[in-house]
């Protein structure tokens, strides 16, 4: 296991460093100046100059990057251009916000969408299952932004049970906190729903048509057995993969949710960094996304034996 | 079962809208403003954007200010005198005026923080235009005793109070507490109305009145006159989305937006919303490079300034709220005299006739916009125009970093730009007229404009100032190196509880004098 481990956190050194090398270049050929959007129409070509070289603009690309390659080895991701604010500590702290939106959505949609697409994938093609699909169908199919709005309009604006703007920190009041999470959590839940939903329910559907799941059948063992003890475990695999990969993605920033629901979570941190070509901000973030990908996905790895036994014997 | 689940959820609801009570609770201490994105600097004059002028200017003040009819008013200095020849200026500064750390303003304060300013290190964005890179040079700054500031120029400087009130290069006068033993920037220490208080990112930065401010007599007046503060608190709160901006006004959670569409006028007004509408000189206007060859030919400008109807363009943008004008001379100022009637009037035929003249043959013109929503529609009205007058273009839709990167170097035909506000017309002469090899920002490269110019920048008498002002835009009718299209207002709406705040032409909000009714 420990080299299996060393291997792939190995293995994601190289990833990371073309991962570097690939943002830091390609945001420089992306037009637009940090500095000239500072100084928008009220400057001229001096002043422009003067704050190209107070951020090292003017130096060349090798150069600026040779100078960000030994800051990152020292753990140090620089300073924002547009704030002044060091890259990292604002890294950390946005990401921490958008985990407490991410993580709940993601463990409630499970809990919910697993047992849900189990259940329709058992009751294929009646009316629950079609009821079922149809319905994830429709969540999957409406853009997060959209029904955030919606929802604010009828939780926040029209019925007033939830806030419509801020967002509180759990040490501060955690009351406000949970109240300020309930509606991008349940946003992101029901996004989800749909996507985990049809992917439980087609894994599912694939080992109820295999040979095994039919002898447990013709030993006569009941319905819920054959489904919890002995479909439930090897369907889950692509489920529990997916959901990895969802998780990642989300991590790295559920930037629309953030902006609808005023989180000031990693997203927006990323969104408003490429908008003001804060370089050092977009070279941290995708950076730290990069390596929650990969440690995600290091995760679901390790875990997946839990569900296939099939994977730790090889 | 069924009824169980029901009643579950009904108290499990109820339970949520009691947690969330205290969360949507109306404070009437605390005046909640919702801006699009988290200020960029807190350090006057170094970084700054808009959001952050607005912040600091309850924070921190300057010794002139701007005044509700764009005339230079007292602020932290009382009076000054200046000599014959405009070199030097003696700034005679207001008793009783304190800092927030409680220290009294002094001269040497001004002197500190003018060297503070001065100083390439500390990257002062309008530094050009106090060390002689625009305009004359501020050699000497002393105090010459506690309550008296002495600024000696190496030439005649007739516009420098102008200069000092204009809202983005103003050397706001900060307290020695700002800063730490290496001169670092901590926070703004001012002799404001409110001082900073916090600051989380994203999420809002709060002040706090200031008790011991010493306020001028009389009645609010621009960015000068009387700041008492009414509210306890200000908290600007960093909302980036427009919608959920306009449904936290509506729910009651915030008590201030801006930047209002005028599509949504109708509905906040149903909800009693009041919406204030205040004209402002900030410009949107129709660039036209003089360096591209399509363009090079003013007969070829004029034809296009001929071929946009700039009635019907603002009446269809801003809901009759647009004030079309083609002058940087905006209307309703002092130095307004009927600007726009040197310029060519909407004649379709006119502008035919003159781009044949110019030899134009049907080629695409591009039209470069940024990817927002009102520009874009400007944009594609201006394009519909220009078609109607057998001009052909294409627009060329970037991100704001792109088309200010494009601005930044010369290389577009047309572009839909907004000019924020400037409160003196020579600041916009000043931004428009010079040489493009320089500065390829500059619209209007030509001798006539540069002399012109040269001729105002010695003047400080308003009534000669107008003369040559008129004359200027009088020749750039003739020329048509830019375009305006109309003058934009700062249009807020503000929550039923909001009592007292009045817009300037200024355009940025000022928040004394606001008060709260309890909800």
């Amino acid at each position: 296991m420990f080299r299996f481990v060393l291997g792939r956190l190995t293995m994601a050194i190289p990833t990371l460093v073309l991962v570097a090398i690939t943002v830091f270049v390609l945001i420089r050929l992306i037009p637009g100046d940090p500095a000239a959007l500072m100084l928008g129409d009220a400057s001229d070509a001096q002043g422009l100059a003067a704050l190209r070289e107070r951020f090292g603009l003017d130096r060349s690309i090798p150069e600026q990057f040779a100078i960000w390659v030994s800051l990152l080895f020292q753990g140090d991701l620089g300073r924002s251009i547009a704030t002044g604010h060091e890259v990292l500590p604002s890294i950390i702290d946005r990401f921490l916000v958008s985990l407490r939106i991410v993580v709940p959505a993601i463990v409630l949609g499970t809990l919910v969408a697993v047992p849900l697409g189990m259940f329709a994938a058992w009751k294929q093609n009646g009316l629950r299952d079609v009821t079922l699909v149809s319905c994830a169908t429709l969540l999957l199919s409406i853009p997060t932004f959209w029904m955030g709005m919606l929802l604010l309009l009828l939780f926040g604006l029209h019925l007033r049970w939830v806030p419509i703007v801020g967002y509180a920190d759990f040490s501060e009041d955690p009351k406000r906190a949970f109240v300020y999470l309930v509606l991008p959590v349940l946003t992101l839940f029901l996004h989800e729903l749909g996507v985990i939903l049809r992917m439980a329910r087609a894994s599912t559907l694939e080992v109820l048509s295999l040979d095994y799941i039919t002898h447990a059948r013709a030993k006569g063992l009941p319905e819920h057995v054959v489904m919890w003890k002995h479909a439930f475990r090897n369907a889950f695999g692509p489920t529990w993969t997916l959901l990895g990969l969802i998780l990642g993605n989300l991590l790295a920033g559920v930037a629309v949710i953030e902006t609808v629901f005023t989180i000031p979570g990693l997203g927006r941190l990323l969104v408003d960094a490429i908008f003001a070509r804060d370089y050092p901000v977009i070279q941290g973030c995708l950076l730290f996304i990069a390596a929650i990908y990969i440690l995600v996905n290091l995760m679901v790895d390790l875990l997946y034996p839990f569900f296939d036994p099939r994977i730790a014997a090889r | 079962m069924g009824l169980n689940l029901r009643y579950s959820l009904a108290s499990a609801l109820a339970g949520l809208s009691v947690i969330a009570a205290p969360a949507l609770a109306a404070d009437a201490d605390t005046l909640r403003v919702a801006v699009h994105a988290d200020v960029a600097s807190l350090n006057p004059g170094i970084n700054r954007d808009a959001n952050s002028d607005v912040v600091l200017s309850h924070v921190v003040e300057g010794l002139v200010a701007f005044g509700d009819d764009l005339s230079v008013k007292p602020m932290l200095a009382e009076r000054w005198t200046v000599n014959d020849d405009s070199t030097v200026y003696d700034f005679h500064l207001r008793s009783g005026v304190a800092f927030h750390d409680g220290k009294p303003l002094t001269a040497d304060d001004v002197v500190w923080n003018f060297q503070r300013y001065l100083d390439p290190a500390t990257a002062f964005q309008c530094v050009g235009r106090y060390n002689g890179q625009i305009g004359p040079k501020l050699t000497k700054i002393e105090a010459v005793d506690a309550a008296t500031v002495r600024f000696t120029f190496d030439a005649s400087a007739p516009n420098f109070p102008t200069t000092l009130a204009t809202i983005q290069c103003t050397p706001w006068i900060i307290g020695k507490s700002s800063v730490d033993a290496q001169g670092a920037f901590i926070k703004p220490v001012g002799t404001g109305p409110y001082a900073f208080g916090s600051m989380q990112p994203g999420r809002y930065l709060d002040l706090v009145r200031y008790a011991g401010y010493a306020a001028l007599p009389g009645n609010r007046d621009g960015l000068a006159g009387n700041k008492t503060a009414s509210i306890e608190n200000i908290r600007f709160m960093t909302v980036p989305d427009a919608s959920t901006r306009s449904n936290g006004l509506q729910a009651g959670e915030i008590d201030v937006i801006d930047e209002v569409e005028p599509t949504l006028f109708d509905s906040l007004k149903a909800n009693k919303i009041t919406v204030n509408i205040q004209p402002t000189p900030a410009w949107m206007t129709l660039q036209l490079q003089t360096e591209a060859p399509a363009l090079s030919d003013p007969r070829m400008r004029q034809a296009i300034a001929h071929a946009i109807d700039l009635k019907q363009l603002s009446e269809a943008l801003g809901n009759g709220l647009y004030k079309p004008n083609p002058s940087v001379l905006s209307e309703g100022t002092y130095y307004y005299d009927n600007a726009a009637a040197a310029w060519p009037a909407y004649d379709p035929q006119a502008a035919r006739k003159l781009a044949a003249e110019a030899g134009y043959k049907g080629e695409a013109i591009s039209i470069l916009v940024a990817n927002r929503q009102n520009r874009v529609q400007v944009a594609t009205i201006v394009q519909a125009m220009l078609l109607s007058a057998g001009i052909n273009s294409r627009l060329d839709v970037r991100d704001w970093a792109t088309q200010l990167d494009q601005y930044r170097s010369g290389k577009y035909e047309l572009a839909i730009f907004a000019y924020s506000a400037r409160l003196d017309p020579l600041l916009s002469f000043q931004s428009l007229i010079g040489d493009k090899k320089a500065e390829p920002t500059r619209m209007w490269d030509e001798k006539t404009a540069a002399a012109l110019l040269e001729k105002v920048e010695a003047l400080s008498e308003p009534a000669d100032r107008k003369a040559v002002f008129s004359e200027l835009n009088a020749e750039m009718g003739k020329q048509v190196p830019i375009l305006g299209l109309y003058n934009i207002p700062s249009v807020t709406a503000l929550a039923p509880a909001v009592e007292g705040y009045l817009g300037w032409q200024g355009g940025t909000h000022r928040f004394w004098g606001v008060s709260k009714t309890a909800n």
